[in-house]
């Protein structure tokens, strides 16, 4: 494996054992949260076992990202909701950033990255991790769907592109070095960035957006700032 | 990639399961002394957000997405 490869694919799996981290905590406080306001919900108890699928999660990137000789940073954290929201709304909020998108997003790609030729330490990850993600997703559609049932939950339509900005992150629609398109990334668990770009753009349009709407958000903001990045 | 399948998957299945047991209804959270409805949003700093989206540089003030795969 050249230098290059080994750089970008360590990169790559110590972000996610980053991520994965982040999810641990954020799950867990989730949870509380939502229990104290809704305590028939199956949810709390599935975010509880996810924030303990997502420590393993962690430890398996961040071996991986160790394989390729890449350190990784500690996850912290972060509420992400406007600070002017309701703490039920937030809540809804961060749920939908979290799992119904970010969730969601990462099935089709762990999905995409398990049909490509992989080293087999790679797939062995992926094939743990895809197992659960899954479930992660289905969890934050759950949480809408109990919300959806007794209030009006329309008022997101707005907030979903920053939700889609901080999901996409700031270099989804760039465009990159042609080392990020190498056709050799798959192997290491690593999308050349096109295809990433493009399973980004295609989650959205066949499984998040129509799951927005169909809890009655519009998700006209959302595909205006679809348009505006692909124009980039 | 099969999308349909997909949302039937997540979205459709996901929705199943939360509506499997007792919903929060108004009335069931009220009764709870809980908040009964989620509070809607200031529309100023709704479009606020939008309009820092588009710049990929949105915070906690106008909100924020979480980092994935």
């Amino acid at each position: 494996m050249n230098e290059v490869r080994r750089r970008i694919a360590g990169e790559a799996w110590a972000f996610r054992a980053r991520v994965e981290e982040e999810a641990t905590l954020r799950f867990n406080r989730l949870a509380g949260a939502i229990a104290a306001f809704d305590p028939d919900s199956p949810v709390p108890a599935l975010m509880r076992r996810a924030a303990e699928d997502e420590r393993r999660h962690a430890a398996l990137c961040a071996g991986l990202a160790a394989f390729y000789g890449h350190p990784v940073e500690s996850g912290r954290d972060a509420p992400i909701a406007p600070a002017h929201l309701s703490p039920r709304a937030a809540i809804l909020y961060e749920v939908v950033a979290a799992c119904c998108i970010t969730e969601t997003e990462s099935v089709t790609t762990l999905t995409t990255l398990l049909a490509e030729a992989l080293d087999p330490r790679v797939r062995s990850v992926l094939h743990e991790i895809a197992r659960d993600e899954v479930t992660h997703g289905r969890m934050g559609w759950a949480h809408m769907a109990r919300e959806a049932a007794s209030s009006d939950v329309s008022f997101l339509s707005p907030f979903i592109p920053a939700m889609l900005a901080g999901a996409a992150g700031d270099g989804l629609f760039a465009p990159v070095d042609p080392e990020l398109e190498s056709e050799d990334l798959p192997r290491d668990g690593v999308l050349p960035h096109s295809k990433k770009r493009a399973i980004f753009t295609g989650t959205l349009e066949g499984v998040v957006l129509p799951g927005l709407e169909k809890f009655g958000i519009d998700a006209g903001p959302a595909r205006a700032w679809l348009a505006a990045m692909a124009a980039r | 990639m099969q999308f349909r399948k997909l949302f039937q998957m997540l979205v459709v299945s996901g929705a199943a399961m939360g509506l499997s047991s007792g919903c929060s209804t108004p009335a069931q959270a009220q009764q709870q002394g809980k908040d009964a409805r989620i509070d809607t949003a200031d529309k100023d700093a709704a479009d606020a957000g939008m309009a820092k989206a588009q710049d990929s540089d949105a915070g906690t003030q106008s909100g924020s997405g979480v980092s994935g795969w």
